[in-house]
């Protein structure tokens, strides 16, 4: 069985970052990733099974770690050598002996790991869960961070039955494997009470962000959204996503000011949008986005940051709330989102909520979010597959997968 | 000898390349055997003693209307409105003649004991004149008499204590003034009449008015239905000013307009060439035109901007009437047509205009993308009656390095309409529907117009409704020589080489193009049979 595989190899973590901060495309060659053959896991239990994906999506994340430039944060939640990938669409053999196509929720929560539910997952949200040191498998905070597992950049791994959710047949692969990323967007989005803003933006256009406004659009038809894009692909896709305004980077704080008629002198300015979405994660974008909401207003970090660096003293003086938005779990079933729901017949439980995922696999085949995935690579091509992914926007792609059922031979098929 | 007439001239194998404005440059390019290139009459000969011409003008008014002398009293309240910045262009070798108006109407005033006076700029939603402009404009002894007995004003169109609503026309118009002006006694305009949409009820329905009253004719469908602005007669935008001037003067408010007319005498002695037609070029001429063109391309852009925002014209006063409004201004229209009239037989398929460095909204700053489209496709292509020199579905090709450069300080609204309306339509109908009031009622805008040197946040858009008529009637303008990411922006194409320009052209007016060339400025109106 044919894996991606990262490897705790420091020196190669270091060689990765250096050479990713240079022209050179050789950092994911020189990287802790590598191409290894092996036997496939076997489930340790009943309780999991073998998945062999069909797609599975190249996250930001994925991207930062394999180059050496994610937080060393997530060191001690991790356990290697691992697998990456956690957005997979994949088949697995039913226990009644039938086939199915399913997607992974991939979070490695109390049930995965056998343990009765922590604080956390008793209420439903899983992507907080208090065990993901502890229980029957390796520490990881997902399937793709934990060597038990192994991940979607493989040709088998192992989902836990919890974790497996059955698609229509009427549904791509495509969009399938927006499904976990989708279901981010729609987290973050409902991170904050859409009936009570009227402005947001969206402050960076790759895949994170596009869903972010796909998500936005679909929970909130009336509010207005700006999206910030750089490259063409992504301001056509802003714009078929829902985007009301499409504005390049240069001028998003410009257009923050213009839209909410403020009043401006240097970084401060008196209003501007309710909300914003930081999609890009990088300092720049995150002090970006602090100037550019309106007093008492909220920043939600949508894309995955790091160390940074960053002037608070717009936020302490304009009381901007900063909010992290990671993964997705239950969210409570809103008077905005009535309607959705139900049109989506997405289950509301007893305490008035729903499953962000039920919610995201509602939506990606409506949506046609597949044609997001502009690439598809075999795994023996990870470096140019990484490579591409890395530089996406400039490159004309949005998101970059694995096909790991592909043949070298057949990458012409890609677009 | 008598200044020569307008002249269309075919160009044949002989023909010398032609000068075209290319900003702060030229190039000169050799046009297709065949082709028609327009040269401006010769400027008409100025008077002699301006200021006499004015006292005879304020004593033997023209229309219903008294002498000024006997309009005014002692204790009546007079409002001195003056054209803003924004004439003549290039600004006038010092004296300005507003200055000699302004000297002689307050002259009268003191003779006529009056003492309530103030003066104004009439602005609209143009930027506030800075102190050394005023200072041109009006010459510094009044401009610091009136500057120390504080009654030099600027009108202030977001000033809402100081303005008026006098009431609506009978298409529903509403008409909104200068508060000061409509409740003064008397009106006195003083005008400068460049171009021949300027003047007339314009003067004081636009010049002292607000953006209540200016979105009644400052609109997509009335440029659209202007053929052409510079056309009195056939101009929606001057019917709608005339309906707002009857309904002032129905009003009570009582106006004394002066209007001016100047000459074509553009440029000094050094630039001289530029008034020329090639084939006449003398030694000196070509001398003049290497040895500035050679060093203008050694010469950053805001060093030639320098170089060129100091010229200064010697305009020569070709008019002076004074009196009831429409009266007046039928005569100066007469002496603005003796001067810049051409008469063209024919339209054509291709027209090309070089462009300058400066309009009547880029003195002393840059002319920026959006003022490139106003002066091409607004000015330039309206300078015309009878019908557009070119014809339904042409092609106009303008020559302009077109560079994405903003003057921050006077057309802020401009950066973000650049950067944010364009990029979503350059339709004027869409970006009026969708942008325009959000630029025109925002604060921090309102805040720059009047407390800076700003334009007002809409006047973007008016730019670019100015060229609305050519758009909806051009199949295609591309710009030579010009940045070309900033055209795709305006929504143009670029070319590099006119050849090149030429041959986009022809892929959409089809082949063996008829190709006229307006050689302006000097300023020329063709008249189209």
């Amino acid at each position: 069985m044919k894996a991606l595989t990262v490897e705790a190899k420091l020196r190669k973590f270091a060689l990765a970052k250096v050479l990713s901060m240079t022209p050179s495309t050789s950092s994911v060659k020189y990287g802790p990733l590598t191409l290894t053959d092996s036997e496939p896991k076997r489930p340790p239990n009943n309780d999991w099974i073998s998945a062999k994906p069909r797609l599975s999506g190249i996250c930001g994340s994925d991207i930062a770690t394999v180059l050496g430039s994610s937080s060393r944060y997530f060191e001690p939640l991790t356990s290697f050598p691992f697998v990456p990938g956690h957005e997979v669409v994949a088949d697995v053999t039913l226990d009644n002996g039938l086939a199915s196509r399913v997607v992974l929720e991939p979070a490695l929560h109390c049930a995965t790991r056998g343990l009765p539910p922590c604080r956390m997952c008793q209420v439903g949200e899983t992507n907080r869960c208090e065990s993901i040191l502890l229980g029957e498998i390796k520490k990881g905070i997902q399937t793709g961070y934990c060597s038990s597992t192994g991940g979607g950049w493989s040709q088998e791994f192992l989902a836990h039955r919890s974790q497996i959710h059955s698609i229509p047949e009427s549904m791509s692969d495509k969009d399938a494997v927006m499904v976990e990323p989708f279901a981010c967007a729609l987290h973050s989005a409902l991170r904050i009470d859409l009936g009570t803003i009227n402005r947001v933006a969206v402050l960076g256009s790759g895949t994170i962000g596009l869903l972010t406004t796909a998500a936005l659009r679909s929970l909130s038809p009336n509010i207005e959204i700006v999206a910030v894009a750089k490259y063409t692909t992504q301001k056509a896709a802003a714009k078929a996503l829902g985007a009301d305004q499409v504005i390049e980077p240069s001028v998003f704080n410009k257009a923050s000011r213009r839209s909410s008629a403020s009043m401006r002198a240097g970084s401060w300015q008196s209003h501007g949008f309710d909300v914003t979405f930081d999609c890009v994660g990088r300092s720049e974008s995150i002090t970006q986005s602090i100037s550019a909401t309106a007093p008492g207003g909220k920043v939600i970090l949508a894309g995955m940051p790091g160390t940074s660096k960053v002037d608070l003293a717009p936020l302490w003086h304009r009381e901007i709330e900063l909010i992290g938005s990671y993964a997705y779990g239950s969210e409570y079933a809103s008077e905005a989102t009535q309607d959705l729901l139900k049109s989506s017949s997405v289950a509301i439980d007893g305490s008035g909520k729903f499953r962000t995922f039920d919610l995201a696999i509602a939506l990606c085949e409506k949506l046609s979010l597949g044609n997001l995935v502009t690439h598809t690579f075999s795994l023996d091509n990870y470096e140019e597959a990484i490579n591409l992914a890395a530089q996406a926007g400039a490159r004309g792609a949005i998101k970059v997968a694995f096909d790991p059922r592909k043949k070298r031979a057949r990458e012409q098929e890609n677009r | 000898m008598s200044p020569r007439p307008g002249f269309v001239l075919e160009v044949d194998r002989s023909t010398p390349p032609t000068l075209f404005w290319h900003g702060e440059g030229f190039r000169l390019e050799k046009l297709p055997v065949g082709s028609r290139v327009i040269y401006p009459p010769e400027p008409l000969a100025g008077i002699k003693d301006p200021r006499s011409a004015i006292r005879e003008a304020l004593d033997n008014p023209t229309g219903d209307s008294a002498p000024l002398s006997a309009l005014l009293k002692p204790n009546m309240r007079v409002a001195v409105c003056f054209d803003d910045v924004s004439l003549p262009l290039p600004q006038m070798q010092a004296p300005d003649v507003r200055q000699l108006i302004i000297e002689e109407v307050l002259e009268r005033l003191a003779q006529a004991g009056v003492e309530d006076i103030r003066l104004i700029a009439a602005l609209a939603l143009h930027r506030r004149m800075t102190d050394s402009e005023l200072e041109h404009a009006l010459g510094k002894r009044v401009y610091e008499a009136a500057k120390s007995a504080e009654i030099l004003t600027q009108h202030d169109a977001e000033d809402k204590e100081n303005l008026l609503f006098i009431g609506k026309t009978d298409r529903g118009e509403e008409v909104e003034l200068n508060k000061y002006a409509a409740t003064s006694d008397l009106i006195i305009y003083v005008n400068i009449n460049l171009v021949s949409m300027d003047g007339g009820h314009k003067s004081v329905a636009t010049g002292l008015a607000s953006y209540r009253s200016l979105r009644h004719h400052h609109n997509v469908k009335t440029m659209v239905h202007s053929k052409s602005f510079m056309d009195r007669d056939n101009s929606e935008l001057h019917s709608s000013n005339w309906r707002m001037g009857k309904l002032i003067k129905d009003s009570g408010i009582k106006i004394y307009q002066i209007e001016t007319t100047l000459n074509t005498n553009t440029f000094p002695s050094q630039f001289a060439f530029l008034q020329k037609r090639e084939w006449e070029w003398g030694l000196k001429d070509r001398a003049s035109f290497l040895a500035v063109s050679e060093s203008l391309k050694f010469t950053p852009p805001w060093a030639a901007r320098k170089i060129f925002q100091n010229v200064k014209s010697p305009y020569g006063l070709t008019g002076v009437h004074a009196g009831e409004v429409e009266a007046v201004h039928r005569k100066t229209l007469e002496n603005v047509y003796k001067q810049q009239q051409v008469d063209v037989t024919g339209q054509t398929d291709i027209l090309t205009i070089g462009l300058p460095f400066i309009g009547p909204y880029n003195v002393n700053s840059i002319m920026n993308p959006i003022l490139v489209h106003c002066l091409g496709l607004g000015y330039f292509f309206n300078m015309y009656k009878g019908a557009p020199l070119v014809r339904k579905g042409g092609v106009v090709i303008l020559s302009h390095p077109n560079r994405p450069e903003f003057d921050p300080t006077f057309h802020p609204s401009y950066i973000d309409f650049f950067d944010q309306v364009l990029p979503e339509s350059t339709d004027p109908l869409v970006i009026e529907k969708k942008f325009e009031e959000r630029f025109a009622t925002d604060p921090w805008y309102i805040h720059l117009y009047r407390h800076g040197h700003a334009y007002h946040g809409v006047h973007p858009f008016y730019m670019w409704y100015w060229g609305a008529h050519a758009l909806d009637h051009l199949g295609g303008v591309i710009i030579l020589g010009g940045d070309p990411k900033t055209t795709r922006r305006l929504g143009y194409q670029s070319a590099s080489t006119m050849a090149d320009a030429l041959e986009i052209a022809s892929s959409i007016v089809g082949r063996d193009p008829s190709v006229t060339h307006l050689h302006s400025p000097p300023l020329l109106m063709a008249n189209v049979h």
